[in-house]
Order: structure tokens, then C-alpha cells, then sequence
């Protein structure tokens, strides 16, 4: 049985004690490779069929409403509507053979997310809440990130327990972002907090040896790191984004992906290692006008996103540790619906990868003439999260023995030779 | 290895490889789940897991032996490590697995022929042992019986594993040794089955100044008994107080009023409170609340329509004091649209329709695994894609048990909410590997037949709410318990099996007894808990006590649930919480379905998946207790009796919150930040402190 007790030995700790959160939550092992990641989460899945996989050959019913421009890689065509993404692509990874079976929503999530299927009574850790219990944390920042937050149970630490809870950023494109709890209420400054906290701890004194299960220590443990991120000078200036200026936010572009991304980088910089960026709850599932909401804000914001995440990353010398990952859950079907959508497809899909050592301009696996089935070289999930891991120096084959007891390796899979 | 040697062991009784050679690997920790036992095998060596397919085992072992020379088969060499084994020294070539081994080889590794003996029941003695004194020790005994009747001592042929081994240790041979004080269970394994053993290990024995101690009810004398065995004393009784402030959150999940505070301390008759608590509409809201989370309802395909007919249900059961029996037997037998619950039953006004509306693609596997978990307590699910690693349960048992949902079908209608659960005409349910059509079958193997007029789920509840069935009412008592105790006899509370032995099973017989005799009334076993003087000690731990987590020694404390936590937070404060679609004065108790951010964090669960609240604190929570919303807004705009002088305003924040007196150094601390100047801002800030408090936010 899992046990939550073990953790967070750290005695008793007055009012602000001196504890960060990367001293409480460092996990042991093996130095690993410095690397981060950020994930452009595009959940709802991403028709590969109009942007990275298009297939202009197809009968007219079913053909993609726009047309291909060429890319940097010669040979290499993609939609028109990732014009800045076009030509990056010599930069990044294509991989046009990602399959798997699950084609609801949830499932395909936890699957992309996890590296493992749903089980009704088993629910494996998100990828960012593994490299934070494996990896630990750097600096007094949160680990694993996600923005805005996590929806559905892919995106969490599984039975790995809260304390590998991935962190919500919120929504980054308002007026006057700021993270959730993270400053103090209106009207109360550090002193008063001080005294609160004095007050607090007046309560406390009878009943905190009453615990004997370590409990409580840990309770004042999370007040002490709390605290600490609260008054971090690092952590208010990395989700500080108004510090950017303008002409870069503008590049990234004023949209959820946009200030997403460039929050991401800022975290990436303070020391997160997994950032997702998302547009909201499976904002990218077009059953219906797929085209005219590709053409007039998904895609535009995904290139501009993307591209620039791209750039700013290459140009603050950070690109050769940060992989940039971009996939939904899956892809979308060949045939057109009656309402001009696309439905689920997870058989074959389209993903791109760059950075973090990640080999740039090449394109792997192909589908078929519909692009429904792969063709050549077929990615499954597991194997893909299992090359990720190895890339961070997780011990990937390493087994947790989860909530139902049943032992699970961190990815069920092989890695893949050709991601570096 | 010389011509001799092996004429010798050639000569050997025969060795069978079902009976004698295949337990190796299990004793060995070969075959297990971390190792060669894995779903993928280790190195290309794959063996069954605790040896239950010895097929796969002697197939497994043919490209690793050497007829013409034993003792360079590779499972030799790997297994005493002459040749480099991931897995280390399993055995020596001078110990008996090597001889076996060595002679099975040499009469020619045959796998057995059909009519020889088979195991069919181990069993390991003593079944519970007290060892007092650390460093003591107790010699197990594992026995066979085998198909033909004979039985044999496999003692020294069985794997053991000790379920805590902080708390004791066991070789090889079944050799226990107490490390120090506490419980466990040892797991006995071979062949594909696996029995336990519950070894106690107290420090000292109990002497002549052992206490007295009072008893209230039949709990007590069980819980009593167990704890004076480990020597361990009970911690005194709990204060009126604390008494007060704890049946309250537990039995209604609210404080209690100055005014009712005020009235019970100055008669203390704890039996009528308990009686006036049980009568409470807010007692029926709580476990409508609980049954409803486990139930799954509201989950986001069921949708939020579903999961407040379920609520409503549940709650009406408990208002009118349904028995358990006939509750479960409505929940499963229920069916008809999902919006206005028409039932099957006659006499019922309604029943939970979507109770089986979980996803639109759930299917019999998924009700037999939610099923059995919720209302037997039995974790399946292992075995719906292999047998059960630790428990007798095959794919055999899990297909035979989801067949009696194969005609649970959904009626599909436009919108999804109008779609409707049905018994169908027909349907099966087919075993994965034999792709045949498979009978149901109940978990301890009666088969019922399936026929065209009838629902076998009536057969499949006759059995379950039999008196004599082994789980129903266990699993309901074990949940009771943890409720009100903070942890189940089983834990977790869905998960008994042979080798998760419960830590008081004698009181778990005896209340699932009391229960069955009670007509399944749960108001009559909740009663029986909290009259006892166990649910009545202080959480304040005594010497003797301190490291015991598992006899009910002193009070287990633990976090509110979020809704009562949230809800109470309201009481202290005045201030209502407002829910989307829910009218004013809402509690967060009553909330069918959906949640809040404060309610989500401290663990109310989104419904996805069958789970246990988690209740350890984390970082969102924190933050959002430190400076969030929901503290905020309600310290601010507290509405408290401000006409009140500050010792009578002090005391009454502290009788509506923690339900005590203020004590005198934080009377003074209070009354300093108001003598400091702003009165509003130094009562925020004692409010603050409170909310924050462990005293608030955990039972005690």
C-alpha cells in the first residue's frame, strides 16, 4: 500500500521558518539531466489532416478546405495557416505515425498525459507529477505547471498522492494576470500575516503532540513553503509576465496559447520542469466548422505561439534544454461530418517535437492515402513517453506499486531511437 | 556432475512438476510480480505470477535446461548466480530447491501426467499469534491438502512475505520474529494460492495495574480485550467538549450552536444527543452526500440531473430508514429514464436510475468491478485481464460475476439525459480468452442460469443480501467504521481479501451480525458505534498508546470532510457560500453534484474513478487557506455579535468554532491586537487563525 505518511520529516518550524519547497520536496536519486519541458497542450485533439498531414489528394468530400505551403524542409509541405510554423520545421521533429485505440476524450487524455490507459480503479501520474517525485524540484518553484489547470484526471499525480499535484497557473491573457492565492488578501501585509500566523500557532499548542502521524509537521511544513513562494522574489518575477515587453508578448500573440507559452518560458527559466499550455477544455475538438475556426483563430494562434516559443527560447540559448512538445490526444477522421467537423481519430495522428537535444528536420513514420492508418513506422504512446523519461534520466522501467497495489513501470514502453 | 550423482537423483522419488518443482519459483521470489512473474516476464523469462499457471511455467523453463547435464541448465547456473543473474542468489546448489530441481531435470523434466494429486487447499497455522516481548519468534506451519485427500507439511516450500516488515520479520522457513510492537499480516504463498497469518507482537504483557476499564456496549469489550492483550491502555475518555464537537461533525456534519453547546454541557446525557443527532434531516443529507460520491453520480456524462436524483433518493432512504438490504437491492435493480426515474419496483416512488449511467460506455465489466468494490468490498478488477495476484479470484470469477449485468443496456435518446437504463432482451458477456459465452456466477461459484423472463440480478441480490454471504454486511460495517472511527478494520475499506486481514474480525462478525439482526438498520449500527466508549476516548495519545494507529486506542484524528469543513467555516462565520443553480443558504453537504475550488482541493472528488478521499494537506490548499477567497471573504465580511464585550465576543468565536473556552494566553494574545487599535481587524485576525487552525480543520 502506498503510504503518505513517510514524507515530510522536518520537525517543527516557527512562525516563517527557513524551509523552501525544494528542500521538503526533493526527491533522491541520481542526478539527472537538467531538462524542462513545455507541452502546447492542444486537448480536444488536433486534426493532423489540416495542418502537419495533409493530404490534397484526397476525394474532394473529404478534402481539407485550405492549401499547403512549402516549408523549410524542402519537400516538406503543411497548412497554410502555420505560415511562421512553416519555417521552423527544419528546427523540430515531425512525427505523422502517433497511434493508439482510445477515441474518447478522457481516455485518449490520461493515455497522452500518463503513458498508461484509464483503469476504473487505477490512475496513473501525469508525466509532469513523475519528474517531479523522480527529479524533485529546482529552485522554490512548483515542478510541474500547468496553465490555465489541470482538467480531467490525465493531467494529475495519480496515486502518487497531492503532494505531486501539478500547480495551477490560470488564465494568463487578462488585463491584470496573477496566480491564484498567491499574494496576500487585500488590507493584510506580511506583519499582520506575521501576527495571524502567531495567533495561529497559540491555537495549535494543545493539540499539535496529540498528532502521531506526522500530519500535523507536514501541514506546517506546506505553511512554511507556501510562505516561501509567496514572498519569492523569483516566483513573483517569473509569473510576473508584464515584465516582458510588448512587442514579445505580441509575438507570442495576446491569446490563451500565446501568454501561455511566454509564461512558460519565464517558468521554464525560474526553474518548472513540465509546463503545459492549454487553451481551455478541449478547446481543439471540431465536430463541427472546423475550417473557418482553424483559419480564424486555432491556427493563428497555435503558429504564432508556437513559432515564437521557438525563437525565444533558441535566442535565450535555453532550447537545447527545454523540449517543446506539441500533440493533442488524438487525431481527427478523414471524412467530413454533416456539420463540416471532424470526429475523433486516434489510429493515426501527427505530433511535433523540438528541443532538449531533440535531432531537428526530420520527419518520421507516414500515414496512408486517407491518412487514417499509419503507413511506415508507427509510435505508440508508451514507447514515446519512455523516450521522454530517458531523456530527463528517468528511470523509466522502474516500477511503482500503485493504490490498488498492482505495480506499474513509470513508462510501459521502449524508447524510440530516433528522438536523440 | 558425475554418472553417479545423477543415476542417484534419477532414482529419486518422481518429482512433479506442478507439486514440487513450479513452488520453487514462487518461494524463491521468482515469480513474482516485480520479477519473472511481471505481465512481460524478465530477460525473456516469464513465469506465471505466484505460480498459478504451471503450464506456462514448464513451457517457460524448456530452452532453459540441460537433460544430458543438469547441472549447466541456465536456470541453474542463473539461480545460484554461476552465471550473472539480475536477480541475485535466489538459492545455493547444497539447498533443496537445487536438489529438486537437479532431479526433475535428470529423470527427464517432464511436465506431470493427468491423474497425479493437485492442490487444493493451503492452509497455514497459527492463524494468529500474539508474540509478546520484541525479539520473540513463532514457527508457522503451511499445510497441503491435496485432490486425493492426503495432505503434506509445505512448510518449507511456501513463500512468506510479511505484510509490515517494520513490525516483524520471516525467513525462509516461516520463522516469525517480532521486530517491534504492532501488527501484521504474514502471506503465505504456493501454487497459486495464498493465506495469511496475523501475527500481534505486544511490548510486554499486561500487569497486575493493568487498568480497569469502563465498557459501554459490546465494541468496547472487543476493542478492550485486544488492546490489554498488547498491553497498550486506552486513552481517558473525551471531554463533553470534545465529545460534543465531534458526534456533531460526524453524525450531521455541522457545529453545534453556542445555544446547543450551552444546553448539552449543562446535561451531558451523551445517549440522547447521539438518539436527537440520528434524527436530524442534516444526518440523512451527510450519507446521501457519501453515497452519492460513491455511487459516482453527477459524473460529467451522467450529468448533473442524474446525480440529483440520486442524491435525493439516498436521502429520502435515509430520512425514512431504509433498510440496506432493500436500498441496494432498489440501486442495482433500478431502471427507466434517467431524468424521471421511474422505477421497476412497485411501491417505490423512485429509484436511482442512473446509478449504471456512469459513461455512455459502461458495460458489465465495469458494474462488476464498481459493483463488488462498493457493496462486497472486493477489489475484481486484477482479475478482468489476469487471475488475482493475491486473492483466489480468476478471470473466470470476474466474467461469471459481470454476466449478471449483461442485459444492462442503455435506451438511447436524443438528448442524454432522456436516455434510459433497461434491462435489455438479451445480452452475454464473453470470457476474453475462451470467446465463449459465459454463465453467471456468484463469487463463492453458484451458477445461475440466464432465461428470457427473468432478471438474474434478483438472484445475484438474494445471494449478496443473504445473511449468510460472507461480504455484504461486513463491507457496510467496515465503512461505517472508518466514518465514524477514521479507519476501517479493512484497509483500504473495498479491499478484503485473505491476505488484508481485518484487524478486529471477531467485532467485525459481531456487528455485521448485529447488523443482519437489525434488519439492516443503519441507524441501529451507527448507534451501537457511538455509544461505545471506544468512538468516546480523547485523541490525546498516553504513553502507552502513542504509536498505536491501528486498535482505536485513543481517538484518530483526521481532517473534516470538505463539505463539513467548508460548511462549518460558514457556521463560525455567517457568512453563506453561494453555488451556482443552488438557492441561498445552500450547505456544501446538500450539493448533489459539482463542486467549488475550496471543496475540490480539500478532496471532494470529481467521480471519474472509484477512490477514497484523499485527506493529506498539499500547496493549493495551503495557499488557498493562507490568503484564498473563501477564507477571505468569510473572515472580512464576518457577521458576529460585535455588540458583545470582547471577553464575551472572545469566548463565543471560540465555543462556535472549537467548541471550548479560550485559554488565557490566547484570551491575552486576542485581546492585545484590539488594545493595538482596529477591534474589527484583531477579531479578522482571530478568525483567520481559527479557520487555519488543526483544532478546526481536523476531528478530534
Amino acid at each position: 500500500m502506498f503510504d503518505r505518511r513517510g514524507f515530510l520529516r522536518v520537525g517543527s518550524i516557527g512562525a516563517f521558518g527557513s524551509f523552501a519547497w525544494s528542500d521538503i520536496l526533493r526527491a533522491a536519486g541520481p542526478a539527472p539531466k537538467d531538462l524542462s519541458i513545455i507541452h502546447l497542450w492542444l486537448a480536444g485533439g488536433l486534426s493532423h489532416l489540416d495542418t502537419f498531414d495533409m493530404k490534397m489528394d484526397a476525394d474532394r468530400k473529404n478534402r481539407t478546405a485550405f492549401k499547403e505551403i512549402p516549408s523549410s524542409i524542402p519537400g516538406l509541405r503543411v497548412s497554410e495557416h502555420l505560415p511562421r510554423t512553416a519555417q521552423r520545421m527544419h528546427k523540430l521533429t515531425l512525427i505523422r505515425s502517433m497511434t493508439h485505440k482510445q477515441s474518447a476524450h478522457g481516455a485518449a487524455q490520461t493515455l497522452m498525459l500518463t503513458g498508461h490507459n484509464a483503469l476504473p480503479t487505477l490512475l496513473a501520474p501525469a508525466m509532469g507529477s513523475v519528474l517531479h517525485k523522480e527529479l524533485g524540484a529546482r529552485n522554490e518553484m512548483p515542478p510541474y505547471v500547468i496553465v490555465p489547470q489541470p482538467r480531467g484526471n490525465g493531467a494529475r499525480a495519480g496515486f502518487l498522492g497531492p503532494k505531486y499535484t501539478p500547480f495551477s497557473a490560470g488564465e494568463v491573457n487578462v488585463a491584470k494576470y496573477a496566480v491564484r492565492d498567491m499574494d496576500l488578501p487585500m488590507g493584510v501585509d506580511w506583519a499582520r500575516m506575521e501576527g495571524r500566523h502567531s495567533l495561529l500557532n497559540l491555537v495549535d499548542a494543545k493539540i499539535k503532540p496529540w498528532d502521531t502521524t506526522d500530519t500535523f509537521d507536514s501541514l506546517d511544513s506546506y505553511y512554511a513553503a507556501a510562505f516561501d513562494l509567496m514572498k519569492s522574489p523569483r516566483a513573483k518575477k517569473a509569473f510576473d509576465i508584464a515584465e516582458e515587453p510588448e512587442k514579445l508578448r505580441n509575438d507570442y500573440g495576446r491569446t490563451a496559447m500565446g501568454q501561455g507559452c511566454l509564461l512558460a518560458r519565464r517558468l521554464v527559466e525560474a526553474g518548472v520542469r513540465f509546463v503545459s499550455v492549454g487553451k481551455g477544455e478541449n478547446a481543439w475538438d471540431h465536430h463541427g466548422t472546423i475550417f473557418p475556426a482553424y483559419a480564424n483563430e486555432f491556427m493563428p494562434e497555435l503558429d504564432n505561439a508556437f513559432a515564437a516559443l521557438l525563437d525565444d527560447l533558441e535566442q535565450r540559448g535555453m532550447l537545447g534544454t527545454t523540449i517543446v512538445l506539441l500533440t493533442g490526444e488524438f487525431g481527427r477522421t478523414a471524412e467530413i461530418n454533416v456539420n463540416n467537423g471532424r470526429d475523433h481519430w486516434p489510429n493515426c495522428f501527427s505530433l511535433a517535437i523540438a528541443g532538449g537535444g531533440v535531432p531537428a528536420g526530420q520527419v518520421i513514420g507516414s500515414s496512408d492515402a486517407d491518412g487514417m492508418y499509419v503507413k511506415d513506422r508507427p509510435v505508440e504512446v508508451p514507447d514515446f513517453m519512455a523516450t521522454l523519461f530517458k531523456k530527463f534520466g528517468v528511470h523509466y522501467e522502474k516500477e511503482y506499486v500503485s493504490n490498488i497495489g498492482r505495480p506499474l513501470r513509470i513508462a510501459e514502453g521502449n524508447p524510440v531511437n530516433f528522438l536523440g | 556432475m558425475t554418472a553417479l550423482v545423477l543415476a542417484a537423483l534419477a532414482a529419486d522419488p518422481t518429482v512433479s512438476f506442478v507439486n514440487d518443482v513450479s513452488p520453487i519459483f514462487t518461494m524463491s521470489g521468482c515469480a513474482g510480480a516485480n520479477c519473472h512473474g511481471s505481465i512481460r516476464g524478465q530477460r525473456g523469462f516469464k513465469l506465471s505470477l505466484f505460480g498459478n499457471d504451471p503450464k506456462l511455467d514448464f513451457d517457460a523453463v524448456q530452452s532453459r535446461i540441460d537433460k544430458a547435464n543438469p547441472a549447466k541448465s541456465l536456470l541453474l547456473q542463473k539461480a545460484t548466480t554461476q552465471t550473472a543473474h539480475g536477480g541475485g542468489l535466489r538459492f545455493t546448489p547444497d539447498s533443496l530447491q537445487y536438489r529438486t530441481l537437479t532431479a526433475w531435470i535428470a529423470q527427464g523434466a517432464q511436465y506431470d501426467p493427468p491423474n497425479v494429486v493437485r492442490l487444493t487447499k493451503l492452509t497455514v497455522t497459527p492463524e494468529e499469534y500474539l508474540l509478546v516481548g520484541v525479539g520473540q519468534s513463532i514457527q508457522l506451519k503451511a499445510t497441503a491438502k491435496y485432490s486425493d485427500g492426503s495432505t503434506r507439511d509445505l512448510t518449507k516450500l511456501v513463500q512468506y512475505v510479511a505484510n509490515d516488515p517494520d513490525t516483524i520479520q520471516v525467513d525462509a522457513k516461516g520463522l516469525v520474529k517480532a521486530l517491534q510492537p504492532g501488527e501484521s499480516a504474514v502471506m503465505v504463498r504456493t501454487m497459486g494460492q495464498a493465506v495469511a497469518a496475523r501475527i500481534l507482537v505486544a511490548e510486554s504483557a499486561a500487569s497486575a495495574d493493568y487498568p480497569a476499564v469502563a465498557r459501554n456496549n459490546y465494541v468496547d469489550d472487543h476493542i478492550f480485550a485486544k488492546l490489554k492483550r498488547l498491553n497498550i491502555r486506552p486513552s481517558e475518555l473525551a471531554s463533553d467538549e470534545q465529545f460534543l464537537r465531534r458526534v456533531y461533525l460526524d453524525t450531521i456534519g455541522l457545529l453545534p450552536t453556542p445555544e446547543e453547546s450551552r444546553a448539552f454541557l449543562a446535561n451531558p446525557d451523551r445517549t440522547a444527543l447521539i438518539d436527537r443527532l440520528l434524527a436530524r434531516r442534516e444526518f440523512s443529507e451527510l450519507w446521501a452526500m457519501k453515497f452519492t460520491e460513491l455511487f459516482r453520480a453527477g459524473t460529467r456524462e451522467a450529468g448533473a440531473k442524474g446525480a440529483r436524483i440520486v442524491y435525493d433518493y439516498i436521502k429520502d432512504a435515509f430520512l425514512k430508514n431504509k433498510p440496506y438490504d432493500r436500498f441496494v437491492r432498489e440501486v442495482l435493480l433500478s431502471q427507466g429514464s434517467h431524468s424521471f426515474s421511474v422505477s421497476s419496483m412497485e411501491g417505490v416512488p423512485h429509484s436511482p436510475t442512473s446509478f449504471y449511467n456512469i459513461s455512455f460506455d459502461s458495460n458489465a465489466p465495469d458494474h462488476a468491478t464498481n459493483i463488488s468494490q462498493l457493496f462486497l468490498g472486493t477489489r475484481l478488477e486484477c482479475a478482468k485481464c489476469h487471475n488475482h495476484p493475491w486473492e483466489k479470484w480468476t478471470q473466470d470469477d470476474f466474467y461469471g460475476f459481470a454476466a449478471f449485468f449483461a442485459r444492462v443496456g442503455i435506451k438511447e435518446v436524443y438528448e442524454n439525459d432522456e436516455n434510459a437504463h433497461q434491462y435489455m432482451e438479451e445480452g452475454f458477456v464473453e470470457h476474453p480468452k475462451t470467446k465463449k459465452r459465459v454463465d453467471a456466477k456468484f463469487l463463492d461459484g453458484g451458477i445461475v442460469k440466464d432465461s428470457q423472463d427473468a432478471d438474474i440480478r434478483e438472484a445475484l441480490l438474494d445471494w449478496m443480501t443473504s445473511p449468510k454471504n460472507p461480504y455484504f454486511a461486513r463491507t457496510i460495517v467496515n465503512r461505517v467504521w472508518k466514518h465514524f472511527l477514521g479507519r476501517g478494520f479493512v484497509e483500504e475499506v473495498d479491499d478484503f481479501r485473505v491476505t488484508n486481514p481485518p484487524s478486529h474480525p471477531q467485532l467485525l462478525d459481531a456487528l455485521a451480525a448485529d447488523l443482519v439482526k437489525h434488519k439492516y438498520d443503519l441507524r441501529h449500527l451507527m448507534r451501537t458505534i457511538l455509544t461505545s466508549r471506544t468512538y468516546q476516548l480523547s485523541a490525546e495519545p498516553n504513553e502507552s498508546n502513542r504509536a498505536d494507529s491501528r486498535n482505536y486506542s485513543h481517538f484518530g484524528m483526521r481532517r473534516l470532510m470538505a463539505e463539513a469543513m467548508l460548511d462549518a467555516m460558514t457556521q463560525v462565520t455567517g457568512v453563506e457560500e453561494k453555488y451556482g443553480g443552488h438557492p441561498p443558504g445552500t450547505r456544501a453537504m446538500q450539493l448533489a453534484s459539482g463542486s467549488s475550488y475550496m471543496l475540490s482541493s480539500f478532496g471532494r472528488l470529481g467521480r471519474d474513478i472509484i477512490c477514497e478521499r484523499d485527506a493529506q494537506p498539499d500547496m493549493a490548499q495551503t495557499m488557498h487557506l493562507i490568503s484564498g477567497s473563501t477564507i477571505q471573504k468569510k473572515v472580512t465580511a464576518a457577521r458576529l455579535p460585535w455588540e458583545l464585550n470582547d471577553d464575551a465576543l472572545i469566548d463565543r468565536v471560540y465555543l462556535s468554532s472549537l467548541v471550548r473556552s479560550p485559554r488565557e494566553e490566547e484570551r491575552a494574545a486576542v485581546k492585545a491586537r484590539i488594545a493595538a487599535g482596529d477591534r474589527k481587524a484583531a477579531y479578522q485576525d482571530l478568525l483567520w487563525a481559527i479557520l487555519n487552525s488543526k483544532e478546526f480543520m481536523y476531528q478530534h
